[in-house]
């Protein structure tokens, strides 16, 4: 009987040992570190780090952390709006170092304001040294931008722009709600991509450059953050009025032409670096 | 003492049941040596076939999914298989609650309030679970899925999750790519006017088809109000609010494929609409702009798309294209001879 005993006890704390380490195992929770574990729950301190870059993208409307759904917004046209959607690419993602070094980031990157996952990339093993700048494309260009270019994941296949208007993807897909003219609520579609039809080719990708705080990167991880200012899509040297292009623009050479002046001009912009990103 | 004879009488009716009449285990002459199946999808558009690495494809998976799929063993009745509702005739569905089973190897969401999401493997799980609530034991008795489990899975005692594994390895093979559409997009078949006019309006903001229904899958895996009612008094229509509790999800639905629409009706969750005719002329006229609507319907404040009579015509001969026949005769998804 005291065997039976000893068994059902031992059993029983192999369980408890079994359950523990299942539940919550430890290990290093910080994403940035080389030893990063997806399936730790809790740090154990072990964490050890690398010369890496992380760019961060944040959504701003009039420099204020934006909102999704419940606010109202206007912009420089009157037009009262909320924005319930956000979809967009990047490519061409590099950092400029101060003695002429070129460093890359990413050949393109998909951004989803409703998916934490997407709004950030991360770079191991960077060039140490010195960065002045970041440089990126806004959409996408060249061969990037065929048919079938990008993997055909759900993200890729739902962003692709439609053959019969020149093929590719959608650059951005931008959407929300706007209180019409007439009083009622519309709907708005902002979706940015190259049109291609009987009277020509409009693409509204553009190159951005934002000069950096010079950001030092030795033996630690260090951060951008680059802020996209959604109203700055709708105003400029044109404004935007939804009222005129909120029922649709991918057939619209005016309004991707329009976009494309606002959006090179301040849509994006360097928020900070840091050069401790742990902090 | 008692509850020690019926475990001694649980565990000699499993041995007993597996075991053949000289009192050896029938299954030890049996061999788990599985034949791994890499599913190729002939089009450039189409994604890659998920892969599970705790259920990956093999031939005896599959051939034991069709199995499970046509046999009413399924059901604890004994009345109703899976392909009972999802019948390949109709692209694996039948009435408009049947979502059908066509490239369903690619969704993250299913049914169509999206009662479950993840891989295939879980709604099926779901389906054996808790939709069929099967019995494993009318499984186990018989004197060939012992048998079949232990080719496809090596396991001796049948399990629902082996069971919904199966279906999952089955149902991953029930892809549709060879649409009058697709062979158009091959340069193997031509469009008539109509059609191509039909593919204009689909593929532009005209009719603005394409961004829930994009190709290649003609679905987007995602779930919207398409400004089909503006009050909610049935329970059918409150779609995924009656999950989520949230006055956003009052009428979202998941969106469903196009793919052999033409097989699928009556139209929308409660097949409201008897044609694609029915369907085209909502979408142009018939659209309410509820304040969930999604804003994708960006027409909705007028009412729809506003199609004419031989736009609608258009539309749908384009929407017939996009039927494959050689995937609803396809032997190799048909009942399985044993």
């Amino acid at each position: 009987m005291k065997t039976v005993l000893h068994s059902v006890i031992a059993i029983s704390l192999l369980g408890i040992v079994a359950s523990f380490s299942a539940c919550s195992s430890s290990g290093c929770t910080n994403p940035l570190a080389v030893n990063y574990d997806e399936n730790a729950s809790k740090d154990d301190g072990s964490c050890s780090f690398e010369n890496a870059l992380m760019l961060k993208l944040s959504y701003l409307v009039d420099n204020e952390p934006l909102v999704l759904n419940s606010k109202t917004y206007t912009n420089a046209a009157g037009n009262s709006y909320v924005i319930e959607r956000l979809h967009f690419y990047l490519s061409e993602i590099e950092a400029f170092y101060a003695n002429g070094q070129v460093e890359k980031i990413a050949d393109y990157h998909y951004f989803d304001i409703l998916d934490n996952g997407t709004q950030q990339i991360k770079l191991t093993d960077v060039a140490k040294g010195e960065i002045d700048s970041l440089r990126f494309i806004f959409g996408l260009r060249g061969a990037l931008n065929e048919n079938y270019a990008l993997p055909n994941t759900m993200v890729n296949i739902n962003m692709q722009w439609p053959t019969p208007m020149g093929g590719g993807y959608h650059y951005m897909k931008f959407e929300g709600k706007f209180a019409a003219n007439d009083a009622t609520e519309h709907s708005f579609n902002v979706h940015l991509g190259r049109l291609v039809d009987d009277s020509g080719t409009t693409d509204p990708s553009f190159q951005v450059t934002l000069p950096l705080q010079s950001l030092s990167v030795n033996d630690w991880p260090v951060g951008i953050e680059v802020g996209m200012d959604l109203n700055r899509w709708f105003d400029g040297e044109q404004n935007y009025d939804f009222n005129n292009f909120g029922e649709g623009i991918m057939g619209d050479h005016k309004a991707q032409k329009l976009l494309k002046a606002n959006g090179r001009n301040d849509v994006f912009k360097f928020i900070k670096s840091w050069e401790d990103i742990l902090e | 003492m008692g509850r020690y004879l019926g475990i001694i009488a649980i565990f000699s009716i499993i041995f007993w049941s597996s075991c053949g009449p000289d009192g050896s285990n029938v299954l030890d002459n049996v061999d788990y040596n599985p034949h791994y199946v890499s599913l190729t999808i002939n089009h450039p558009a189409f994604p890659e076939v998920p892969v599970n690495e705790d259920n990956p494809l093999t031939e005896e998976g599959i051939a034991l999914g069709r199995q499970l799929y046509y046999d009413p063993l399924m059901h604890p009745t004994g009345l109703h298989a899976c392909a009972t509702c999802h019948q390949q005739e109709h692209s694996f569905s039948s009435d408009p609650t049947v979502m059908p089973h066509v490239n369903l190897a690619f969704d993250q969401v299913y049914l169509w309030k999206g009662d479950v999401s993840g891989q295939l493997e879980d709604i099926m799980k779901f389906e054996v679970e808790e939709f069929f609530a099967t019995d494993v034991a009318r499984l186990q008795a018989t004197d060939y899925y012992p048998r079949m489990f232990k080719q496809a899975f090596g396991i001796e005692k049948i399990e629902t999750k082996y069971v919904a594994y199966a279906l999952a390895q089955f149902v991953k093979t029930l892809n549709s790519y060879n649409s009058k559409y697709d062979q158009y997009l091959r340069k193997e078949t031509k469009l008539s006017l109509e059609e191509r006019r039909g593919e204009i309006i689909f593929f532009s903001e005209i009719g603005d088809c394409f961004h829930c229904h994009g190709a290649p899958l003609f679905k987007d895996n995602l779930m919207h109000n398409n400004g089909l009612d503006d009050n909610y008094p049935n329970e059918v229509d409150k779609g995924h609010y009656l999950l989520s509790g949230r006055l956003e999800d009052m009428g979202v639905f998941k969106t469903p494929t196009l793919r052999n629409i033409a097989l699928t009706a009556p139209y929308m969750h409660d097949g409201r609409f008897a044609t694609l005719e029915d369907v085209v002329m909502f979408y142009s006229y018939g659209v309410h702009n509820v304040s969930n609507v999604d804003p994708l319907m960006k027409q909705a404040h007028r009412g729809g798309i506003a199609l004419e009579e031989n736009d609608i015509a258009a539309l749908v001969a384009f929407l017939n294209t996009l039927t494959d026949s050689s995937f609803v005769q396809n032997p190799e998804f048909g009942r399985p001879v044993r």
